[in-house]
């Protein structure tokens, strides 16, 4: 009897306490519920965290596109993605850092904007540069991987999302570049200004950025697709496209960390002295005897002599020249597409036939002239250097590809993978081979992250399958048939 | 609702208790061991011919209603002879029993602390007496348990003031708390390292120890290990890996205060087996001679270093490794401190040599004083002990100290009849200074073991630290820069300015009312309480190598971090016991309880960013940038039960017991947090129906019990991250740990059969097991494919499968008055085995590691398997490539950190006051991963990297070919080089020499292609002399009997490895307390310690 009462006095205790049990499992330190901006905010922030860092264990682009050189561990810099797992980490960024906040900015926009009190037209310039965004990153990932999941991927409750090609993954993306940018009104408001931290809500700045894109897709894909691109030039060039170096996609970074440039920390915070200038570069520039050299990198102690690190292998940090000054800074600017590259690629646009504002010859100046400028080279240095025989576009040495791409893997210096990227369309020549490699060693693409063979294990051997049946860096990704 | 819960309770209790008054007369009484005079527990004490009975209580204290006219109580006792006793007109009958030789028994305490007979139970439980973790004893007791009981593995820590890792029957959880639950008196114990997940992966941070080990060896009685799930059922799902019982000292009746004093003083070295043994024979560099790139033979930059026109040849200073030119007495070289003005060498170049003291000089010894007093009375109402221990350990690294306070009380009190109160109260004050890092970043065995110059002299450091006060390091970025650090400080600055510290204040204890309702019925009521505070504090100060640090684990080169940790676990017991000889064939005893549990935990995790403004000046305010966002825990789980325990026995013989237990878990998703489970029973004490035989008690068990398990709090809803602002820009992402709305309890079933024998007069015990269990429908945060958008999620879903053998022998192999040897043998054996993971993943990684190799749950591997690149095998054979090295293939199993089996050899020799002890501790099989070989042979700094090969020849000397250009006519008499053991690619025996003279040639490259990871996989098998001890026990007389009893030891501890695989390491060692074993990345040496011990009692 006393049993029962007792049994039944505790499971009364129980039936009564479901809403207290429910209420002590709440978190209470963390938000449960949060407005799109801040996450709006991040994903761009991680998008240029993820192409512009200089981490050894992510972004190795710097290293592959030969700007720069290691000093005493060269394993990155002789392409050991194992390592470090470089591809896994680079992976993460763009799909976790990046990718999800973004995608969930837009979840949230789209369930909460009437009751923020948004025109359908400032939701709609929300919702497209959030897409804009997006291409951006997964045109980096199809660029670095060649497949990669998209329709599947971003969404927890697939547990193991399937990937699709690079074919099928930019035909897809450039549906979507194409909507978000008819979707853009430049007279609506978009994002606050506070929560943009790339042009502050301005929705014309997001739609030049959105239709350089456009051409830069294009470009990616003119070997390959030659009738999509050239479509998509003219498209882009229509829309409107960078014009200078103000329309730049770009980021200011702050004094203090964690808001520094991320180079700052690899290169001062850090205390480190694991880079300097590859000779590769500072033999370019040498002979060219270009101005620049001044900015990228310091000279040797004498003041004037510059001499790059051997690529691939170890250098006496003392012995080389470092990186130049202006990437000590910490507000150093942050950027992921800008003029000089838009003006390179119409010069290539030219060269391959599509339309194009001006002649191969005059982007081609233009894209150097806007490198030069936004690096503070004064006009006669600029010039003169246009003038030098081995740069002018009629005298420089090689085919269009030779001349373009140089002078475009020059310009893009801090932005690594966009140099390496270059690099695989153009297939200019002038790359080192570190040494007891060969020059096919140099990767034309990321090997998959490597925890995809234990995590996603199924997707991944079809994945291997749609590239050719090799995971290594020999495959090309699609576009790179050359 | 918890007071409202309380006062029904306690509304029940008063119902109960004034219903059961009426009855004759009362017979009070105590029952005694006849050898020891202490209290006889479990002692069945029966009106003869009649069903009116009782059992004696943890004192040994009873109390029966019996008829006011004659009558004679029984008692009876397993391993005891029966007695009978006329009542007669006495109210108090003391009984002293005395050993039977034809049985054979004891009494153990159980789950809730309910003390029973070990033959009615259905399962294993091993008991070990004060003496375990008292005598050889160690900072932290569970230490003391290795080798000594079977089915549990202990993997002893080597870092100072470090965790202990403590298995029972295998790991149950992918991803869970696998270590057991620590019980005191009742008072549940939070063992919880709170280690950071970057410390358990093996990067930046500190090994705080287990919380357990606050625990006073010194007030141990005895502890008993609870090793299944049928034993620990009533504890609920926490107990599912076992329970490591304490049942601590207490008063006692006696005349006049006793007091018992003990002292002892350890001195502890540096096993140097367990150290590295550094290569004399080239020093500084990484230098690749066909690279050439600096200096006249690729070794030394040349340079006119002080401005005199002259070049001079210098160490490379920012190379932490020995792959430099060989060492040459006649070479003048300007070394580190050429550079440093104070130095005397100071613009001085001189003989290019190896260091005459290593990092082995480093070391210091460790200093033990362990101090304690214990005062204890008490009379026919009343005990106490009041005991207070102060323990000290100065550690083997510079500027190490552990200090801890422990005072503690018993007491017990009866308020009437039929009313006791025990209280219980312990205080621990536990202050660390300078523990050290583990793991690779900034750990000085990580520099000493991965990454060192064999030409640095750590005198030498110490010397220039002492003089400078600087950070006056031998690896400074470059000659022109001497004092700016690159990779690693000077250790003494490390170990004088980087100082950690923490405090730990902690109190425990119960407070339980027992009411005797009738002399069958107990009732209990119980609070126990276990509540710590701790502050956690690391420091970098300003002038160090930049290195993860802070909450954003940027490289900060100076700076302060906090951690606020509190936790505290409170439970309310109300427990109903029953025990009752039904008649003279049928016993009963039942327990019927409910159980309140309440868990909170909160921590606050702070730092500096940017580093410090005023040097030496500790204080989050002193931060040069804005401080990050601190990282907040705090949580709540309450947990409700229910649970009932029937225990039948039938003549003595034959046992059947039965539990179930109903959790309700706060934890849980609300409509799905209600859990029942249960267990069956039955023990056979098949001597009963022998006689005369050798045998004095046999008995054969069996059991099946299933267990329910809930999870952490606060993981059913999702939460958003808030990350630091960037400027006035508001940050949140999307968390990187989904959580679910959907989980379901999670299940332990498992099945035990096991043996009991004793015999030849008692002199032979022999205690065998077998079990198995499945633990399924785990709940564990999966690790997605990052293209999902988030790296964990929590599901349901996997089992794990463990099957195992365990055996106890206890032999006195020579026993008469004078002399008795004692061997005890100890035997376990466990295999694990992932039956599956949550549907389509077949691989769960546990912890990823520093050297591309990782710890996993694969399906169809026995579980923590480690992963990495594998050799690739041909006929057995791994494959060599083309230039000698060692193919290497992705992803495959490296190794299996789980022991074949673990045993343990105990010898007790006595004669007289004299006895000898020592224990032999083995563990057989198991692998564990060497990131200190795999770094430290790539950097050339153990003797093995400067051997000689097969023809007498340096490694590192120069491959050379008979003819140059034709491997097909041979090698040169004189070529240098290694041949790895294997075949090539087309299966002919490998007779490729490898280059093995430069960093990463010939053990290292990064595992990509080359030089898999399983090339430094080592056997992890050892045999340890883990104990010895010699105790002379003074007589009594020979102070004239001022003391009551007094005894002089002289113990060691790990005195010596008596058979290791893993080279220049400890194979036990790692980074602590956890799931992630098998891993050596910095590891610190094993300490041999020595010491005296003298214990006085009055």
């Amino acid at each position: 009897m006393r049993k029962i009462i007792l049994t039944l006095i505790i499971i009364s205790v129980f039936l009564s306490c479901d809403d207290r049990l429910e209420d002590l499992n709440r978190p209470t330190k963390a938000a449960v519920e949060v407005p799109a901006e801040p996450l709006f905010a991040n994903g761009v922030n991680e998008m240029y965290y993820m192409m512009n860092n200089s981490n050894t264990n992510i972004n190795v682009f710097r290293l592959y596109a030969q700007y720069w050189a290691q000093t005493t561990y060269p394993d990155e810099s002789q392409y050991n993605m194992v390592g470090r797992r470089n591809p896994d980490n680079f992976w993460r960024g763009a799909y976790r850092d990046a990718l999800k906040d973004l995608d969930e900015a837009r979840k949230i926009t789209l369930a909460t904007w009437e009751n923020l009190g948004l025109t359908a037209a400032e939701r709609d310039n929300r919702l497209a540069i959030i897409d804009v965004n997006k291409v951006y990153i997964f045109a980096s990932l199809v660029d670095a991987f060649g497949a990669i999941p998209y329709q599947e991927a971003l969404d927890p409750e697939v547990l193991q999302p399937s990937y699709e090609s690079g074919a099928a993954v930019y035909d897809q993306i450039i549906v979507l570049l194409d909507d978000a940018i008819t979707k853009m009104d430049p007279a609506a408001d978009s994002w606050p200004a506070g929560q943009d931290p790339v042009y502050e809500g301005d929705t014309q700045g997001w739609l030049k950025f959105a239709n350089s894109l456009k051409l830069k897709l294009a470009i990616n894909i003119s070997d390959v697709q030659a009738s999509k691109a050239a479509t998509m030039v003219s498209q882009a060039i229509a829309g409107g496209i960078f014009e200078d170096n103000a329309d730049n996609a770009a980021i200011t970074y702050l004094d203090a960390f964690p808001n520094t440039h991320p180079i700052h920390e690899d290169l001062v915070q850090s205390g480190r002295a694991d880079f300097v200038v590859a000779n590769t570069l500072i033999d370019k520039l040498n002979a060219l005897s270009d101005p620049r050299i001044a900015v990228f990198a310091e000279p040797l102690a004498d003041g004037v002599t510059y001499e790059g690190g051997v690529y691939g292998t170890n250098n006496t940090y003392a012995q080389k020249s470092h990186i130049g000054a202006i990437f000590h800074e910490p507000t150093l600017e942050g950027l992921i597409l800008d003029y000089a590259e838009v003006e390179f690629m119409l010069a290539e646009a030219a060269e391959k036939g599509f339309s194009s504002p001006m002649s191969a010859e005059e982007h081609y100046d233009q894209g150097i002239r806007a490198s030069m400028e936004y690096w503070g080279v004064d006009d006669a240095d600029i010039d003169d250097y246009l003038a030098n025989p081995g740069v002018a576009y009629t005298t420089a040495p090689g085919s269009f590809k030779q001349k373009i791409g140089t002078q475009h893997w020059i310009a893009l210096y801090n932005r690594g993978f966009e140099g390496w990227t270059v690099w695989r369309r153009l297939d200019f020549t002038g790359f080192n081979v570190p040494p007891l490699l060969s020059y096919s060693d140099i990767p034309n693409r990321f090997i998959f992250p490597i925890e995809e063979a234990t995590l996603n294990k199924n997707n991944l051997t079809e994945a291997i399958q749609m590239i050719g049946g090799s995971d290594n860096v020999q495959t090309k990704v699609f576009w790179d048939i050359n | 609702m918890k007071k409202l819960l309380l006062l029904g309770l306690t509304a029940v209790f008063m119902l109960v208790s004034s219903e059961l008054l009426a009855q004759d007369r009362v017979i009070n009484g105590r029952v005694t061991d006849s050898e020891d005079g202490t209290g006889l527990p479990g002692v069945n004490v029966v009106l003869q011919n009649t069903t009116n009975g009782t059992v004696t209580d943890t004192d040994g204290e009873y109390s029966l209603t019996v008829p006011t006219e004659g009558g004679t109580l029984v008692f009876t006792f397993v391993g005891m002879a029966t007695q009978e006793i006329a009542i007669g007109g006495r109210s108090e009958i003391n009984v002293s029993l005395s050993t039977d030789v034809e049985q054979l028994s004891e009494v153990v305490v159980t789950a809730l602390n309910i003390p029973r007979e070990k033959a009615s139970l259905g399962y294993s439980t091993q008991k070990i007496d004060n003496d375990a973790v008292t005598t050889a004893k160690d900072q932290n007791f569970i230490n003391s348990l290795s080798g000594k009981v079977s089915g549990v593995q202990v993997r002893t820590n080597s870092t100072f003031g470090g965790s202990t890792n403590i298995v029972i029957r295998g790991n149950k959880s992918v991803t869970g708390n696998n270590q057991p639950l620590f019980v005191v008196d009742g008072v549940p114990i939070d063992n919880s390292t709170g280690n950071s997940a970057q410390q358990r992966a093996g990067r930046y941070g500190y090994d705080y120890g287990n919380a357990a080990s606050d625990i006073n060896p010194e007030d141990i009685e005895s502890i008993n290990i609870l090793k299944g799930a049928a034993a620990s059922a009533l504890y609920g799902s926490r107990a599912a890996n076992g329970v490591v019982m304490i049942t601590t000292k207490k008063g006692e009746k006696r005349t006049g205060l006793g007091i018992s004093l003990s002292t002892g003083v350890e001195i502890g070295t540096i096993n140097k087996e367990t150290f590295v043994k550094y290569q004399d024979k080239y020093g500084s560099g990484y230098a690749r001679e066909s690279f050439g790139y600096y200096g006249p033979d690729g070794f030394f930059v040349d340079d006119d270093i002080f401005g005199t026109g002259q070049t001079g040849l210098v160490v490379p200073t920012l190379e932490d490794g020995s792959y430099g030119a060989p060492f040459d007495p006649n070479r003048n070289v300007y070394h580190w401190d050429s550079f440093v003005p104070e130095s005397p060498n100071y613009q001085r170049a001189y003989p290019w040599t190896a260091a005459k003291n290593t990092p082995v000089d480093f070391f210091e010894t460790q200093v033990t004083w362990n101090n304690s007093i214990a005062l204890t009375g008490g009379n026919d109402k009343n005990t106490f002990r009041l005991s207070y221990t102060n323990f000290d350990m100065k550690g083997t690294l510079p500027n190490q100290d552990l200090k801890r306070h422990n005072i503690s009380f018993n007491g017990s009190s009866a308020i009437n009849d039929k009313l006791t109160a025990d209280l219980s109260f312990n205080y621990v004050k536990l202050n660390t200074l300078g523990r050290p890092s583990t793991g690779y970043g900034d750990n000085q065995m990580a520099n000493f073991r991965q990454w060192w110059q064999t030409n640095v002299d750590i005198k030498s450091q110490q010397a220039i630290f002492e003089k400078t006060g600087r950070n006056v390091t031998w690896n400074g970025g470059d000659y022109y820069d001497p004092e700016t650090p690159i990779f690693w400080d000077n250790p003494y600055w490390t170990r004088y300015k980087n100082v950690q510290t923490d405090e730990r204040n902690r109190m425990f204890g119960n407070i339980a009312l027992n009411y005797k309702a009738t002399d069958w019925l107990n009732v209990m009521a119980r609070v126990t309480a276990d509540t710590y505070t701790e502050l956690r504090e690391e420091r970098r100060a300003v002038g160090s190598v930049p290195t993860e640090f802070g909450i954003n684990l940027a490289d900060e080169g100076s700076g302060y971090q906090r951690v606020n940790r509190d936790v505290s676990e409170y439970n309310y017991d109300l427990i109903f016991t029953a025990n009752k000889q039904l008649n003279t064939d049928l016993s009963l005893s039942a327990t019927l309880g409910g159980n309140i549990r309440r868990e909170n935990f909160a921590s606050i995790y702070s730092s500096t960013q940017g580093g410090l403004v005023i040097p030496n000046l500790y204080a989050l305010s002193n931060s040069v940038s804005s401080v990050p966002n601190p990282i907040e825990n705090e949580s709540t789980k309450e947990v409700y039960g229910v649970f009932a325990n029937l225990n039948l026995g039938l003549r003595s013989m034959l046992y059947l017991d039965l539990q179930a237990r109903n959790d309700i878990s706060s934890a849980l998703p609300v409509d799905k947090n209600s859990y029942f489970y249960h267990s069956e029973a039955l023990s056979f004490v098949f001597s009963e129906l022998m006689d005369g035989s050798a045998l004095d008690y046999g008995k054969i068990r069996v059991n099946y019990a299933e267990v329910g398990n809930d999870t952490g709090p606060q993981r059913t809803t999702n939460v958003y991250t808030k990350n630091d602002n960037f400027g006035s820009t508001v940050l949140f992402s999307y968390p990187s740990t989904v959580n679910n709305p959907n989980l379901l309890s999670e299940k332990l079933t498992s099945i035990e059969a096991g043996l009991e024998l004793a015999g030849i007069d008692g002199r032979l015990t022999f205690d065998f097991s077998a079990y198995k269990t499945i633990s399924s429908n785990q709940i564990l945060a999966v690790e997605l494919s990052k293209a999902t958008g988030t790296s964990f999620k929590w599901l349901n879903g996997g089992e794990i499968e463990n099957k195992g053998l365990e055996a106890s022998l206890g032999f006195d192999v020579i026993k008469n008055s004078d002399f008795i040897w004692n061997a005890t043998v100890n035997w376990s054996k466990n295999i694990s085995n992932v039956n599956s993971l949550p549907e389509g993943i077949d691989n769960y990684q546990i912890n990823s590691f520093q050297g591309g190799v990782s710890l996993n749950a694969t399906v169809g591997q026995p579980y923590g398997v480690l992963r990495g690149t594998g050799y690739q095998y041909l006929n057995g054979q791994p494959v060599i490539n083309a230039s000698g090295y060692p193919v290497a293939i992705a992803d495959q199993v490296v190794g299996n950190p789980n022991p074949d089996w673990n045993g343990g050899f105990q010898n007790t020799f006595s004669y007289k006051g004299l006895a000898l002890g020592f224990l032999i501790d083995v563990s057989r099989g198991g692998d564990v991963y060497s990131l200190d070989m795999h770094y430290g042979q790539g950097t050339g700094i153990p003797e093995e990297t400067a051997a000689l090969n097969d023809l007498g020849n340096p490694i590192r000397d120069a491959v050379v070919l008979v003819t140059p250009g034709d491997p097909t006519q041979g090698y040169a008499e004189n070529s240098g080089g290694i041949i790895f053991e294997g075949v090539q690619a087309d299966g002919s025996v490998n007779t490729v020499r490898a280059r093995a003279d430069f960093y990463g040639g010939a053990y290292y490259w990064g595992n990509a292609t080359r030089q898999p990871s399983q090339m430094t996989v080592y056997d992890a098998s050892y045999v340890k002399l883990r104990e010895a001890s010699l105790t002379y026990r003074l007589p009594n007389t020979l102070f004239g009997n001022v003391f009551q009893n007094a005894s002089i030891s002289v113990v060691g501890r790990n005195l010596w490895i008596i058979h290791k695989n893993v080279p220049h390491s400890d194979p036990e060692a790692g980074l602590g307390a956890g799931n992630g074993q098998g891993y050596l990345s910095g590891t610190y040496p094993a300490i041999k310690t020595i010491g005296f011990k003298l214990n006085l009692g009055f």
